[in-house]
């Protein structure tokens, strides 16, 4: 199996993930430990050094120890967005510094559009406003634009999730109304499970633009700074899912129930300057999230057909495949 | 904490640490805080957005505020404990929570406790790129103020004294915006009180760039942030413009150019302290408080301080035009004040916004009938009791406005159904008692009366219609029997000491419909329809209307009323022509701007705009917005955003409830036409948002104009609306 670096190991960690992931009377919280079994696009050293931060595996721990990890090795630390990332530097996060750089989309030109969902609390979060603010500045571009900057120089900040726009813009046709609950549909088939409207509606806000906005790389000749993303990229979450090493993107978890699309792609980048131009459209969530185990088992089927590998999650997932 | 939040989730979603949290509040919280309690789907979201939302969720559960505050009060002042890399994490997100969350006042003040006393401590911990521990500690603190005693901190942070990081400087400025109004000051529109920290801190910026530590380039974009984000907090751009414009020097002056605009100098100054925004800053609270102790002292003073009482009055209107009291307390001064025909505009204005207000009906019924438009009145408590039912001041005053007039027949269908819900209403009984006197009914009359009277009642009324019953049925001698007891019992009443033959009834008032208004009028029309028997005539209507408003009545009342009806008939051109007429004559008023906003907003609506058109021709609306929030635009624009900001208020919660009640019962009775007055609802919410998105995007909600855009499309909705309630398929 290429490089699944926690399954190999035979250390504590990789005996706490086996136990943790096939509990499988845990609920969703086991496929945590069943994605750091899975992702073969962490390297060994990257293992190294994330096993030296999380000294006690238990769940509870895990999550605190695996934040501070987050805060040592993978937050943006510079003070405002790179217009380079030296992915040779000892500094640079080591989503850019040890991992799987794309070479398909971080190599394209400026045709390709990216897209990006966030909340109004985190764009407030980031800009050091309130939510409040950010709601008032919606209705005035030239405002927005300047907390767009403010929270692009956000510190610590964690590398950001991007799909690309080609796979939503269904949900977008131009000149025309797009369908009545978008946001939901669109929180489904991006997996974004945390945005789930428990009770009040969830307003998101989307965001489209050029991937020529996201830094090149210093030593990859014209590459641009987009990498797969891996466990060790985000906070621990259940709806993720790695990707075989082979695709050139993260795949995202459909949570659309019995969904027959092919999934999202994902990637990872640097801050970036975003403008209030880039806002293409605002909507509440109303629904909460489906349920995570059937979109799994149909990720890892779509997973295997894509790349031909019929025993992908085989050994982690055998009792919902 | 005992009882359960799960009625506030969707079933079965209530997150689990809710129930730690019941359990041990302070454990919890630090589990949360820390990262150490796991989140199932949430736990992407950092803990303080998971937590703002459940707070959100739990809005209207006031023991889940406050059992949040006392948590977070009693973590603040807990020593640090454990990993320390966890603790400052945790800090950080319990400022985040603070930030938001600042109704949490308790914990504000741990905060700020904990932040003075250890200082050093939360700078050292501050360490090893964590710089922004401090600052998102210094952000709860700006936002949760409750006195002054931070401003000099406020001061220093602007003056970037030292080697203060720049965005300190900018949360300073949020720290002076978040302090509460020194004594005697009035908040609520224009900040004058901003104008220095912003320029101090504009100096302080051009200071680093002249020591050549900061680019030019680099502080006016700090500069012009700040400078943004006061503007949308109190969005009065022209006072803005005027203050900063006359205290800039050539240092600094190129960083504002885009915001000190040559023209606002000339402008009207009368405008900056024009109609207040309600400030994102201050909570609803603060607001609704501030009304009602205006609204209360207005009221009380209106008979000894004519003069204060109508500017209290004006006041708790202009901050509070959302509270049906507001308006209410207005009218009353001006009745009071001024007289019926001068608090009759403001009744309609006030049931136009609050069809669901069992007052408003009531009230407006009042100042009709002392003006003696006895059929308006009449048409106007019909259409208020078929509201509410079960209304013993609606019931009474038609009642008693029938008998008046001469129709007790018509007094005694209302009266009767009534009282046999409601025999405790005393008066209502007595007015049927007197119908059926005025009816020959002198048996059924005694009924009524003399029980009351036998048990000692103390409503000389009770003795006067058993008198009066006697004396009509020719039973004299017991009737001078019963006038001299009650004599002794009522000794102050003159009633009592009349001769008992005296005082015929009246007869009852000629009808008065030629006396209608138009907009009156319209209200009778739409009340004919109702019943499947309009005819309208709409040129002969126009022509009518043009002639009373030129030619009869108060000009500005008639013509305000004319341009409502012209709009209403599809004549919005004519409206327009008609008030910008009264306008150039008469001045500008409130009402003319209002009735000619909707004129304009009817005219755009009609024509196929395209939407640069279209905001064009709503221009005179977002002057409208700035100078007389007095209508539906701002109501619509407002819920929107309340119910963005502050839809974890108890009160807004509570209001959308008390509507969504109204509107369910109005869709039970078949007869009664629902009217989705309910703003706060979410379904609004997104609808307005998915009506925008479809139409156009975010640039429909630039500017001023989003509003208008956004009360036309709830107009749109209005149908939807009903068909979801009544389906059930809202709420």
């Amino acid at each position: 199996v290429p490089g699944a670096a926690f399954r190999e190991a035979g250390d504590d960690l990789g005996a706490f993930l086996k136990v943790e992931g096939a509990r499988s009377s845990a609920g969703d919280i086991r496929y945590i430990a069943r994605n750091f079994l899975l992702d073969e696009g962490v390297s060994h050293s990257r293992r190294e050094e994330y096993v030296d931060s999380v000294k006690t595996p238990a769940t509870a721990p895990w999550n605190v120890e695996h934040d501070s990890y987050l805060e040592r090795a993978v937050a943006w630390r510079a003070a405002a967005p790179p217009a380079r990332v030296d992915e040779s530097d000892p500094s640079c996060p080591a989503t850019f510094r040890t991992g799987l750089l794309s070479d398909t989309y971080g190599g394209v030109g400026e045709d390709l559009d990216l897209l990006r969902v966030t909340t109004p609390y985190r764009l407030a979060k980031d800009a050091r406003v309130r939510v409040a603010d950010v709601l008032a500045m919606l209705a005035r571009p030239s405002a927005l634009d300047r907390i767009l900057d403010t929270a692009s120089r956000a510190p610590m900040r964690l590398p950001d999730f991007v799909g690309l726009w080609g796979d939503v813009m269904d949900l977008f046709p131009p000149g025309s109304t797009p369908p009545g609950n978008w946001p939901d549909q669109l929180r489904n088939r991006l997996g974004l499970q945390h945005y789930s409207a428990r009770g009040q509606a969830l307003e998101i806000l989307v965001f489209r633009f050029s991937v020529t906005r996201v830094p090149r790389l210093r030593h990859a000749t014209g590459r641009r700074a987009l990498t797969t993303p891996t466990v060790l990229d985000a906070r621990l979450f259940a709806a993720f899912c790695p990707a075989p090493v082979d695709s050139d993107a993260g795949r995202i978890v459909d949570l659309t129930p019995g969904s027959p699309d092919r999934p999202c792609r994902e990637l990872l980048h640097p801050p970036v300057r975003l403008r209030a131009g880039d806002l293409v459209a605002r909507g509440s969530i109303t629904s909460a999230g489906p349920p995570l185990t059937p979109a799994r088992r149909d990720h890892l089927l779509w997973l295997r057909l894509e790349t031909g590998r019929d025993d992908y999650a085989a050994e982690t997932d055998a009792d919902i495949l | 904490l005992t009882d359960s939040w799960a009625t506030e989730f969707l079933p079965g979603l209530e997150p689990p640490w809710l129930d730690a949290f019941r359990s041990d509040p302070v454990e919890a919280l630090n589990r949360l805080l820390r990262g150490s309690f796991y989140r199932d789907e949430e736990n992407l979201l950092e803990p303080s957005e998971a937590l703002y939302r459940w707070a959100v969720d739990l809005s209207g559960r006031p023991d889940f505020q406050q059992a949040l505050d006392a948590a977070l009060a009693s973590w603040f002042g807990a020593e640090a404990s454990g990993d320390m890399l966890s603790y400052r994490r945790a800090w950080a997100q319990a400022s985040d929570v603070l930030t938001e969350l600042t109704e949490l006042s308790t914990a504000s003040k741990a905060l700020r406790t904990r932040y003075l006393d250890r200082q050093t401590f939360l700078e050292a911990l501050a360490i090893d790129g964590a710089s922004d521990l401090v600052d998102r500690t210094l952000m709860a603190l700006a936002h949760g103020q409750t006195d002054r005693m931070l401003e000099a901190q406020w001061r220093q942070l602007v003056e970037l004294v030292g080697t203060t990081p720049i965005v300190r400087g900018r949360i300073g400025l949020l720290g002076f915006a978040g302090l509460p109004p020194a004594d005697g000051e009035e908040r609520g529109g224009f900040r004058p009180d901003l104008v220095d920290p912003l320029l101090t801190f504009a100096h302080a910026l051009a200071r680093r760039v002249d020591a050549e530590v900061l680019s030019e380039r680099r502080a006016r974009e700090v500069c012009s942030e700040a400078t943004e984000l006061l503007l949308v907090r109190y969005p009065f751009r022209p006072a803005w413009s005027r203050a900063i414009g006359a205290r800039l020097d050539v240092r600094i002056a190129p960083w504002f150019d885009e915001f000190v605009k040559e023209d606002d100098r000339l402008a009207d100054a009368s405008l900056d302290s024009g109609k207040p925004v309600r400030p994102s800053d201050v909570s609803w609270g603060e607001i609704a408080d501030r009304a009602r102790e205006l609204r209360k002292e207005a009221l009380a003073c209106r008979g000894n301080d004519a003069e204060r009482a109508l500017a209290l009055s004006a006041t708790a209107l202009e901050i509070e035009p959302w509270d049906a009291y507001s308006w209410t307390a207005r009218m009353l001064v001006l009745n009071d004040v001024r007289g019926p025909a001068a608090a009759l505009p403001v009744a309609w204005a006030a049931l136009d916004r609050f069809p669901h207000n069992e007052v408003c009906w009531h009230q407006l019924g009042l100042f009709l009938r002392a003006l003696g438009r006895h059929s308006v009145a009449e048409e106007v408590w019909t259409e208020g009791l078929e509201r509410f039912p079960d209304s013993g001041p609606l019931a009474n005053s038609i009642g008693a406005l029938l008998l008046d007039i001469g129709r007790a027949i018509d007094a005694a269908d209302v009266l009767e159904p009534y009282v046999t819900r409601y025999p405790e209403n005393r008066q209502a009984m007595v007015t049927l008692g007197d119908v059926y006197r005025l009816l020959g009914l002198h048996e059924r009359a005694e009924e009524v009366f003399r029980p009351a009277v036998e048990a000692d009642s103390d409503n000389p009324y009770d003795w006067s219609g058993l008198i009066r019953v006697l004396r009509d049925a020719g039973r004299t001698g017991e009737a001078k029997q019963w006038q001299a007891r009650a004599r002794a019992r009522f000794p102050g009443v003159p009633y009592f000491k009349k001769s008992i033959l005296s005082g015929p009834p009246a007869p009852p008032p000629p009808d008065d419909v030629s006396g209608a208004t138009p907009r009156e009028r319209a209200l009778l029309r739409r009340g004919l329809r109702r019943r499947g028997a309009a005819g309208q005539d709409v040129a002969y209507e126009r022509e009518q209307l043009l002639d009373q408003a030129r030619n009869h009545g108060p000009p500005l009342q008639g013509a305000v009323e004319a341009g409502f009806l012209l709009t209403d008939l599809g004549a919005p051109a004519n409206a327009i022509r008609l008030l910008e007429e009264t306008r150039s004559t008469l001045g500008d008023s409130l009402e003319l701007l209002y009735a000619s906003g909707r004129a304009r907003r009817r005219e755009a609506e009609q024509g196929n705009f395209t939407r640069a058109a279209f905001r064009e021709r709503m221009e005179p609306i977002a002057t409208l917005r700035t100078r007389a929030d007095f209508g539906r635009p701002l109501l619509a624009l407002t819920a929107v955003r309340l119910s963005f900001a502050m839809n974890h208020h108890p009160d807004v919660r509570q209001q959308r409830d008390r509507s969504i009640e109204h509107l369910r019962e109005e869709l039970r009775a078949p007869t009664r036409g629902g009217r989705p007055d309910d703003q706060f609802h979410p379904w609004w919410r997104q609808q307005v948002q998915r009506r925008l998105d479809e139409t156009g995007h975010l640039e429909s909600t630039e500017h001023m104009n989003a509003g208008i855009v956004e009360d036309r499309i709830l107009d749109d909705l209005e149908e939807d609306y009903v068909r979801h309630l009544s389906a059930g398929m809202v709420v």
